[in-house]
């Protein structure tokens, strides 16, 4: 065990791991952390809190992942290379890790200029690869990045994230293999609706050992309106969504539903794709949906069968 | 018909000019030789390439070398700093290291296709040059001399302490040798006329010189024991006897006088004694020649004017009366004396010696046309006569001249004798000189070095005999004069088009040279330029360039030296500063001329070891800062090469003990 | 300018070991003002490799050529016929060159054989200092005429840090402080009342924080 964490276990015993995720908010309300957390709670082995998600300033992943740790629910933590400096992020990961934390998710981040503070500078010291690295020295070696020593390791659950859909295909199973390399334990991948074209990243991934490696979760999330789904189709970069997905959204009648079907449906299909270890599930702004989706998909968090 | 041009770029040279501004010694020279390059060239030690330079534009370098007026002398810029350079000595110094060194100089071997003949009279200087210059446009040149042997007043008028004979029988061999042909006994008038050759030859030029003396109506003119100075050193150059006397008067205060005065003092043990109407600093003769000639004992007398040559069937002496004035206001010669001021000098000989003139009795009437004064009338532009087809050079036409002057006329003769003959030879424009020495460079920045001396042999000894006086300049001598140059306007040769207006020129120039105006546009001042070669090496965008030992010549110097491994010197051109005797060396005016890029050349080109000669680092040096360059650029060159894992001690610095030349007499 | 450094010879051979025919390409623009990249250096550059080369018992050729401006298209076509069979074009301009190469030579690698330091200015020979990092909203009205985000070490919009030391930044004695300059600067123009206002956090979204820039300029078009 590298770090103990309730994820790690679950992987380590083969078990089908479900993550979920947790957005903090935009103030400083405990209490909103408080009842996601309850809603989540019994649902899911471990819940990312995000790291002020695609540049909006929100409260700090840190502090909600303690919140989340008081509601007997496992953070994993979000951490982003966008706002930070590798000062910055070494003395984050300490302090999260004597908070409690046991998952650390690292990622470049999303540019500052999709946020609500497009004139911010962007960091960017490290990007997802190298933090990556840089967590695994903090955790196995002990050392910080410039090469002094830490006198106590932060034990950590190391994941990233992987996106099938961006360009170019050929690339993205080698950059996930380079994660591999660089040090994660597990990850999360985007968003799916595209299955076959999952199937395909998952062969290269199998080709490339990188399912014997690391432990992947497919990503998956519930489309709340035919609308949604031509936004996420259009306008987020690195999102594939079927035509058929928007077709069958926009001539529901009830449209949530029907988002949940087809959710629980891609479950089911990534389930059966060798090498995929869980699902993570992203139901943003939506986490009353994921109690629905576990019990449509006939899904119960791994850590119920240990 | 092919016109027989294909000349070397050399005979051209002269008179192409270049674009840019050339120094004032080549440009005062009559013939525009290239002096700073075979001054560089005798610096660097190496004679026999500076001979073959000075040959480019003069057909009698020995003999030039050795009796040149040197007008270039007067311009040289060195001499606003402390002395000229003595470029007459260094010619000479070309061709008696070129001699010592056994180089054999075989002269060109032109073709003379086209049949044509021309037909020269007079083998003075200016005959000479027109033959030689003719020959190597292909056409044939016929010389008529009417003395025994050729030469005309070289072999005639001056006498051997002077220039032996043996130099001018050399360099009148080198133009036999290009195929000139020589008829000398040959006198025109007599043997063949004016006519005769106008049909036998496609052109004819008269070089005849001033061949017969002048004299004055003085009473007792026609005493025995009076003469004139041509038939005096014809004489003597003859080997004919003469009969002086013991106390000798010469009339005249040129340079014919002095050497007739001269040769007097050796065919006599007594007095001798010149009587001139001029100052002493008016004499027209050389101040040279009048120290040589007081220094070997020979008594001047300035203003004096013959009244009379006293005497009763035999010379006793000289009344002279006092000379007021030589020239009127408008500076014509006018003489005006004071006939109550007489004074006598006692001699028993007088020789006359105010003067010489042309003999063109061989002209007939209907012949090209002469003026009242039976002077030729010709056009100075195309040194040709009234008729067409005869042409005249020479003293003959310019009137009296150093011999250098011949030379030019008759090398611009032979231009206008090929142009009629129907060659296609393009006006060349006359080079222009860079200007005077700004004071500041001239006060602050120049370094002084004394002029060498022409060792001369000791007064008492040199009457005696009529051996050369002049001894010639040892190498060491000559190399330490000729590095004395300022190599004007043989500095940085900068082109606008590749230049990038980083200022790096003006910012390195220890002169203040290079300057640049708000638009970026760069100027370097070429009197400002000294030649250091700063600028070149620092250059990012290789605009500049110097015109003395340019990039790519120093690229072939590495090249050569280097080809076969071994020790390389970049060494300075003083002698006798070698670092490095046993390696093969590349010369240069400063080693603070070398960019890294050349240094390391020399080991890319197979050098296995460089020294760079570098001044001490509280000495100057001839350049301004050159020696600071010189550490920087082998201190980079040596980090380089550490970089690329080769030991920096492949490239080493060695500091040149002792520059002699900046001191006295070298050692 | 662009002011630009050689990269260290062991790197520069890195990348030329691998490569048989190699021409250094020389920039006569900013890197040859700066005296690093022009074509004098592209010469000596290449004189070093061939020494290097002939040491370690490599083959090949190495040659140089210089263009005026590297990062114009229309003056690397000039140099195509160099580059004919080259296998490395070894470029000393800031890395705009290079990668100019490698878009119009799509078939030949290139390195880079500087490093690009910044946008700067001569103090005197052989000394340049930063003076711009092209932020895209030049701000120096209102600082004297001197740019702290250039030249201050923390980019500080409202005055001197803590470690203003005697005109000297904290980060090294060899480093000025540029609000004192600043500072001074506004006092000498009785403008000191100006840097009593705040001035607020900068727009970064103009300069490369915003993604890298295309810049489009309005008029006539061929």
């Amino acid at each position: 065990m590298r770090s103990g964490s309730t994820l790690e276990k679950v992987l380590k015993a083969g078990a089908f791991a479900v993550t979920a995720e947790l957005g903090p908010p935009k103030g400083a309300d405990a209490q909103v952390i408080i009842d996601k957390a309850n809603i989540l709670k019994g649902h899911a082995d471990a819940v990312n809190i995000t790291d002020n998600q695609t540049a909006i300033a929100r409260m700090c992943s840190m502090a909600a992942a303690r919140l989340v740790i008081d509601q007997g629910l496992e953070p994993i933590m979000q951490m982003t290379c966008r706002d930070r400096n590798r000062l910055a992020i070494q003395a984050d990961i300490l302090g999260a890790a004597a908070l409690g934390v046991k998952n650390l998710l690292c990622l470049t981040g999303d540019h500052q200029s999709f946020g609500n503070h497009p004139q911010s500078k962007g960091v960017f010291d490290l990007d997802s690869i190298t933090l990556i690295n840089m967590v695994k020295d903090m955790r196995d070696v002990p050392a910080f990045q410039c090469g002094e020593e830490i006198t106590m390791a932060p034990e950590l659950f190391i994941g990233a994230a992987a996106n099938p859909y961006a360009d170019p295909f050929p690339f993205r199973a080698i950059r996930l293999a380079k994660k591999v390399d660089a040090g994660i334990d597990f990850v999360q991948t985007q968003i799916i609706y595209n299955v076959e074209k999952f199937e395909e990243f998952m062969a290269q991934c199998r080709e490339l050992g990188v399912s014997e490696r690391c432990h992947i979760l497919a990503g998956v999330a519930p489309l709340k309106s035919a609308g949604m789904a031509r936004y996420m189709k259009k306008r987020v970069a690195g999102m594939d969504v079927p035509d058929q997905v928007v077709e069958r959204l926009s001539s529901a009648t009830d449209a949530q539903d029907e988002g949940i079907d087809v959710c629980v449906e891609v479950i089911e299909r990534v389930r059966e794709v060798e090498g995929v270890a869980g699902v993570h599930i992203m139901a943003v702004e939506w986490e009353e949906s994921i109690p629905e989706i576990m019990k449509r998909a006939g899904l119960k968090p791994g850590s119920a069968s240990l | 018909m092919s016109d027989n041009h294909t000349l070397t770029r050399s005979f051209l040279r002269p008179i192409t000019g270049d674009a840019h501004l050339r120094p004032p010694c080549e440009v005062t020279c009559p013939i525009h030789t290239d002096v700073q390059r075979y001054v560089q060239l005798v610096a660097e030690g190496r004679p026999a390439a500076a001979l073959a330079v000075v040959r480019e534009t003069n057909p009698l370098p020995q003999v030039i070398g050795r009796i040149c007026a040197h007008p270039c002398e007067e311009d040289c810029r060195r001499g606003q700093v402390d002395e000229p350079i003595a470029i007459c000595n260094l010619k000479r110094a070309a061709g008696d290291g070129a001699g010592d060194a056994g180089a054999v100089t075989v002269p060109p071997q032109p073709e003379f296709a086209g049949g044509r003949q021309v037909a020269i009279i007079g083998s003075g200087p200016s005959g000479l040059a027109a033959a030689h210059d003719l020959a190597l446009l292909g056409v044939k040149p016929v010389i008529f001399e009417q003395q025994p042997e050729p030469g005309g007043f070289l072999r005639t008028g001056i006498l051997n302490f002077r220039l032996p004979k043996h130099i001018l029988d050399e360099d009148i061999a080198y133009i036999t040798g290009m195929g000139v042909e020589i008829r000398t006994g040959v006198s025109i008038g007599r043997d063949i006329t004016l006519k005769e050759l106008d049909e036998q030859y496609d052109a004819v030029l008269i070089a005849v010189g001033l061949s017969l003396s002048r004299s004055i109506p003085l009473p007792g003119a026609d005493l025995p024991g009076v003469c004139l100075a041509i038939p005096f050193l014809e004489d003597v150059n003859a080997g004919r006897d003469v009969d002086l006397g013991k106390e000798i008067i010469v009339i005249g205060g040129g340079n014919v006088a002095i050497d007739v005065a001269r040769a007097a003092r050796r065919l006599s043990a007594g007095k001798v004694t010149m009587v001139c109407l001029e100052s002493d600093q008016e004499m027209p003769a050389h101040a040279w020649e009048i120290k040589d000639a007081r220094d070997e004992g020979i008594d001047i007398v300035c203003g004096q004017g013959p009244k009379a040559i006293l005497g009763d069937g035999r010379v006793e002496g000289l009344e002279v009366k006092k000379c007021e004035s030589v020239f009127d206001d408008s500076g014509r010669f006018a003489p005006t004396f004071c006939e109550t001021e007489l004074s006598t000098i006692a001699g028993d000989t007088v020789i006359i010696a105010i003067g010489q003139m042309s003999d063109l009795s061989f002209v007939p009437g209907n012949g090209p046309e002469l003026d009242q004064r039976g002077l030729l009338v010709f056009d100075r532009r195309r040194w040709a006569t009234t008729r067409p087809g005869i042409f005249a050079s020479g003293e003959v036409v310019t009137g009296p001249g150093a011999a250098v002057n011949a030379l030019a006329s008759g090398r611009r003769a032979a231009v206008s004798i090929a142009r009629y003959l129907g060659l296609d030879i393009k006006d060349y424009p006359e080079p222009e000189a860079i200007g005077e020495l700004p004071r500041r460079v001239r006060e602050e920045q120049v370094r002084q070095a004394p002029r060498r001396r022409m060792p001369t042999r000791p007064e008492d000894e040199r009457v005696s005999d009529f051996n050369e006086v002049e001894t010639g300049m040892g190498e060491v001598d000559a190399r330490c004069e000729a590095s004395r140059c300022l190599l004007c306007g043989g500095g940085a040769r900068y082109s606008q088009l590749k230049c990038i207006s980083c200022l790096t020129c003006v910012r390195v120039c220890p002169y203040g040279a290079p300057t640049a105006d708000k638009d970026g546009l760069v100027g370097i001042d070429a009197d400002v330029c000294q030649a250091c070669g700063i600028c070149f090496t620092q250059c990012p965008a290789k605009a500049i360039d110097l015109e003395v030992v340019s990039e790519q010549e120093l690229a072939a110097r590495i090249d050569a030296a280097a080809a076969g491994g071994g020790t390389l010197e970049f060494g300075c051109w003083y002698p006798q500063t070698r670092v490095a005797p046993e390696a093969r060396a590349v010369m240069l005016p400063c080693t603070g001329r070398l960019s890294v890029t050349m240094l390391l050349r020399a080991l890319e080109a197979g050098a296995e070891k460089v020294y760079v000669a570098v001044c001490s680092e509280d000495d100057d040096g001839h350049f301004v800062h050159g020696h600071r360059q010189t550490r920087a650029a082998v201190q980079e060159a040596r980090s380089l090469l550490e970089d690329i894992d080769l030991e920096p001690d492949l490239i080493e610095l060695k500091v040149v003990a002792e520059k002699k030349c900046l001191k006295g007499a070298a050692g | 300018m662009i002011v630009t450094k050689p990269k260290p010879f062991r790197k520069i051979k890195q990348f030329t070991d691998p490569h048989e025919n190699i021409l250094v390409v020389g920039c006569n623009t900013c890197t040859a003002v700066c005296l690093a990249g022009g074509e004098k250096e592209a010469e000596q550059l290449a004189a070093r490799i061939r020494l290097h080369r002939r040491r370690q018992g490599l083959g090949g050729s190495v040659e140089t050529v210089t263009v005026l401006r590297q990062c114009e298209h229309e003056f690397n076509e000039e140099i195509a016929e160099m580059v004919e069979g080259r296998d490395l074009l070894l470029s000393t301009a800031c890395s705009i060159g290079p990668q100019a190469l490698a878009e119009r030579y799509t078939g030949v690698r290139v390195a880079p054989a500087m490093n690009t330091n910044m946008l700067g200015m001569v103090k005197e020979h052989h000394v340049w200092s930063e003076y711009c990092v092209a932020c895209g909203d030049c701000g120096i009205y209102k600082t004297g005429g001197i740019c702290p985000i250039a030249r201050c070490a923390k980019q500080l919009f409202n005055g001197p840090c803590g470690g203003s030391q005697g005109g000297r930044c904290e980060i090294s004695p060899d480093v000025d402080c540029v609000w004192q300059q600043i500072h001074d600067k506004m006092v000498s123009l009785g403008l000191e009342d100006d840097l009593k206002k705040i001035m607020g956090p900068k727009n970064w979204s103009w300069s490369n924080h915003g993604g890298p820039r295309t810049l489009k300029k309005e008029g006539f078009q061929p």
